[in-house]
């Protein structure tokens, strides 16, 4: 890891989830940390980003109620074949 | 195994925000250890690194921490199954980067043939470089090495990175190992 870091802020953007998820392979975990180290704009991103995970892991998932599930898989059936048609 | 860490301010891991806890009563800070499925931490083990790569790495805090066996030496860092810090290294402080910085300045300033010495300007010289010493002087090393790296390639980019390690070294009367 001797060349200047490859990884550039929109990268960082892309490829934060794989990061927190530990779906990145050791080069590029630390290509992605060697970043962070001299972006503050990067690292306050990389910091919200945890939080904003963290608290989506305390909302609990409820079930939605059957009737609303069917109106909205009717409705994503209707706008997938209109998708289709206009093709 | 004796190696050196960076933290942010608190003793906070500047990737996972983990605190590590402080030496206390005369004595190291508990141990941090990597467990499985704990995604604030790295699933590979705690990450420290020897005075060559401290340039990589630069943060507020410097800290001398102990590493758990076995410690795995990996390009740019080490990595263990856990690590404690022993003590921190009080002579990084906000003058000691401003001076790193300074200094990493004045070499891109001598080496620069690509226009890097522009980049250098905004963010390190004068009141910018001042507003954040920790993160202009981390900013300054990879500056310097795409400088370096410009100017002579990758013997150049080495050669710059041992420049900056042999500065903290120096200052900060860091030793190996």
């Amino acid at each position: 890891m001797d060349g200047p870091a490859e990884i550039r802020c929109h990268q960082i953007v892309e490829i934060v989830t794989d990061y927190f998820e530990g779906a990145l392979d050791e080069a590029d975990r630390t290509r992605f940390e060697m970043h962070i180290v001299v972006c503050r704009g990067c690292e306050n991103y990389l910091q919200q980003m945890r939080v904003a995970a963290a608290t989506a892991e305390d909302v609990p998932a409820e079930e939605p109620d059957p009737q609303q599930m069917a109106e909205l898989v009717d409705a994503f059936r209707g706008w997938k074949r209109r998708t289709l048609e206009e093709r | 195994m004796l190696a050196y860490k960076f933290l942010r301010p608190g003793a906070v891991g500047p990737f996972s925000a983990t605190p590590w806890p402080a030496p206390a009563d005369g004595g190291p800070g508990a141990w941090v250890r990597a467990t499985a499925g704990d995604r604030a931490l790295c699933a590979a083990g705690v990450h420290a690194c020897d005075v060559d790569d401290l340039p990589f790495w630069m943060g507020e805090e410097l800290w001398r921490v102990e590493l758990e066996d076995p410690v795995e030496r990996r390009r740019s860092k080490l990595v263990a199954p856990a690590g404690r810090l022993v003590a921190r290294v009080g002579a990084w402080d906000e003058a000691a980067a401003l001076a790193f910085m300074d200094a990493t300045v004045d070499h891109i300033r001598e080496t620069d043939t690509g226009g890097y010495m522009t980049e250098a300007e905004i963010f390190c010289v004068g009141d910018a470089g001042r507003s954040d010493p920790f993160g202009n002087a981390a900013l300054s090393t990879m500056i310097a090495v795409e400088a370096a790296e410009r100017a002579g390639g990758l013997d150049a980019v080495r050669a710059e990175r041992r420049r900056q390690a042999a500065w903290l070294a120096e200052r900060l009367r860091l030793t190996s190992g």
